[in-house]
Order: C-alpha cells, then structure tokens, then sequence
C-alpha cells in the first residue's frame, strides 16, 4: 500500500482495519501523522453532528400514536355515524373498480419493509409453494426463476409478494387475496405494471418505469396466472 | 378470539415503545441532518413511527429494526421535504451558527456544523451514516442502492471538504488569540 492508497482508505472509511494500513503507518511518519489528523476530525464530526434531541421526544411520539390508534370514547352519535359511514363506503366500493389495489402495491414496492424478511436467492418451488400456501394459493406448473418470496402484509391483508425473472430481468409478481373486477393497468413514479382477476383474488405483475410495454406485462401476468391455483379447501 | 386480539395489540404496543424509546433519538439526529430544521426533524419523526405503527406486523427481526426505521425515515423525507428543501446558501452564516449551537459551542466545533449544513446531501447523508451510527459502507451501499465505491467515494470527498474547512477555522482560532 501507498501513501496515496492510504490516504484514499482513511477518508473513505477510517474505522475499517486494514492489515496493509498498519504496515504502511509502521514506517510512514507522514501517513501516521495523517491518521491521527482524519481521527480527530471524525472525533470533532461526532460532536458536532450530535445535535440535542428535543425533550419528551419519545412520548410526544407514543402520545401522538395513542391519539391515531385509540380515539375518544364512542358515543351512540359515533356508531350511527359509523355504520352510515360504512353503507356508504360499501355503496362506493361497489361502483368503484378495484383500482385502490394499484395504491397499495406501489405503497408497498416504495415502503421496502418486505425486504426485511423476505428470501432472497434462488427460492425453490416448495418456498414459492409455502408463500402461496399462506394467502391460499398453489402451483401447477413452475413460476420459472424466483428471486424473492415473503409473505408480506399489504394494508393489514396477507399477500404472496415474489420477485421472478423473465428474460433476465426482474419482475415484481404479487398475489393478493383481494378481488379485482376489472384488468387494469397503472404507473406510478418508478413502477408500471397490470392487476387482473384471477382465481385466489387479484395478480399483479410491476416492472420499473419505461421498461415492459403493457401489452407485455399483460402477457405475463397471464402467464402466471395460469401457472398459480387456488388451493381446494 | 377477542383475548388473542388483545394480546397481539399488547405485545404490538409493547415492541412499538421499545422502538420509540430506542431509536427515537438516531432518527431525530438523523432527520435534522437530512431536512436541516428542527420542526422538520420533529415531524419526519413521528411521521415514521406513524408508518412504522401501521407496518409493525411486517417486521419479524427486531435486529433489523434500526435500518428499517432508517429507511422509512428517508423515504417520508424524500416523499415530503425534497421538493422544499432548505437554501442554506441564501441563509445567513451567522443565524445558523447562532441555531445550531447545541451542547458544544465550541468554535471548531460550530464551524464543522455550518460546513456540514453547507455539504451537498449526497456527502452529507452518508457521512452521519457512518460517523453518528458507525454504519459499514456496505450497509451504506445498500441503503442507497449505490454501488460500494460510489459510497466511498463520497464519504472521502465529504472529509476532504472538511479538513479544508477546519483547517481554516483553526487557522482564524490562532488569529483571534
């Protein structure tokens, strides 16, 4: 390692430890000086980057969270005006197409909190057929390249969410157990993809923006449509 | 059936506090460095425990529950407060110094903030990354989806922009004494 290497790693990363960094040190005056001089520095960094939280942070939280989870005690006003409510929501959703679906999922390809349990790799049919298993669903035939199964939570509903290759390239497969009237298709920021009807609830397939014309996506969630069943209770 | 409800929102509430308590501190330090106000910070806060409220069923692994918050802080940034971030460069030096004096006043100490207000938030981001949360450049890589030598090489452009800044602070310290 040279000073220029050296130099290169301590500002980059001065807490990695590097065998060659302690040689070059051992018999470089100059890099050794360097080293105390970038340790200083991310000393003072640290300070000054600790800014001072503001007090009662932690329960401001939890008290803001206990307003949206437990509101006020209901009264019998509450209840007729819940059940009008929810008349009238089931009135609207029934003269809506389920395109509140196209939301979600992209709610949850942007939210990323799937990725936390999610299987990474190359998952096999029986991991592809567990995940199915959890919203109800089976294979008849292969999903062919796998590179991402989770059973995720969509909006509080338990989804089968997959990652699959076609033609090299990645493509979101998610089943949701939630019926859909209609084929739609949508694009959001980065995400275009199709939602259809199919026997478990509703398939969609997500590509990045710009990537698959929607003809294709169409193509692909038939597809796998045809290869994913509704497992007979 | 009612009691296994209850007992899944107890233990939901239970885990949901230990978040609060634990990272609450590391996001808001975290947020103010992203959105440069303190209101903002606040708010970036509770808007991700408000997120993380409603998606706690999908996290299974506690250990992983620092970067998760992490990334559901960034994304609540980049969704509300990318479009209005803060002109530090129309803002007057002194209001920030006078703002941000926080716990060590020391002139050093100041400066490296109003330089660390004044990086670009590609070098900025990365660097409280690892120096507040000694986060590895692998784990930076993949929080910003960016390969490991792009990281690298932010985290060293946003030292070198330092030293030169502290090196004329110390320079204007002997001057005054």
């Amino acid at each position: 390692m040279n000073c220029i290497e050296f130099r290169q790693l301590k500002l980059a990363d001065p807490y990695v430890f590097n065998h060659e960094a302690s040689r070059h040190i051992s018999h470089c005056s100059t890099c050794a000086a360097f080293d105390r001089e970038i340790q200083n520095l991310d000393n003072s960094l640290r300070i000054a980057l600790t800014v001072a939280v503001p007090e009662g942070l932690a329960a401001k939280v939890l008290l803001n969270q206990s307003f949206r989870s437990n509101p006020r005690r209901p009264t019998r006003w509450y209840w007729l005006s819940m059940a009008a409510s929810f008349f009238m929501a089931v009135f609207i959703f029934q003269m809506m197409p389920a395109d509140s679906l196209h939301a979600d999922i992209v709610e949850h390809l942007d939210h990323e909190a799937h990725q936390v349990h999610g299987k990474f790799g190359d998952i096999s049919t029986a991991e592809v057929r567990n995940v199915l298993y959890a919203i109800g669903g089976d294979i008849d035939n292969s999903l062919g390249k796998v590179t991402y199964a989770s059973k995720c939570y969509m909006n509080e509903q338990l989804v089968a969410h997959f990652v699959v290759e076609n033609d090299g390239q990645p493509y979101t497969l998610i089943i949701i157990p939630r019926e859909s009237k209609h084929q739609l298709s949508f694009q959001s920021g980065r995400w275009h993809g199709v939602i259809m009807p199919h026997a478990t609830g509703s398939l969609a397939v997500v590509a990045g923006a710009g990537a698959d014309s929607t003809s294709d996506l169409l193509r692909m969630a038939k597809h796998y449509s045809e290869s994913i069943k509704q497992r007979p209770i | 059936m009612a009691t296994r409800v209850s007992k899944h929102m107890a233990s939901k509430q239970a885990l949901y506090e230990n978040l609060v308590n634990a990272y609450s501190p590391w996001l808001y330090r975290y947020a103010y460095w992203l959105s440069g106000e303190k209101s903002a910070a606040e708010d970036l806060v509770q808007e991700t425990f408000l997120r993380a409220w409603r998606f706690l069923d999908s996290l299974k692994d506690e250990g992983s529950a620092k970067s998760w918050l992490t990334t559901i802080l960034r994304r609540e940034n980049a969704r509300k407060y990318e479009r209005k971030q803060f002109q530090y460069s129309d803002v007057d030096m002194d209001s920030i110094s006078i703002e941000t004096v926080q716990f060590d006043a020391r002139p050093e100490v100041s400066a490296l903030r109003i330089a660390l207000k004044n990086l670009p938030a590609k070098y900025r981001e990365p660097l409280v990354l690892q120096v507040l949360e000694g986060y590895t450049l692998d784990e930076i890589a993949r929080m910003f989806e960016l390969p490991r030598n792009t990281v690298a090489t932010r985290l060293h452009r946003a030292r070198q922009k330092l030293r030169v800044v502290l090196q004329g602070s110390d320079d204007d310290i002997r001057k005054q004494r």
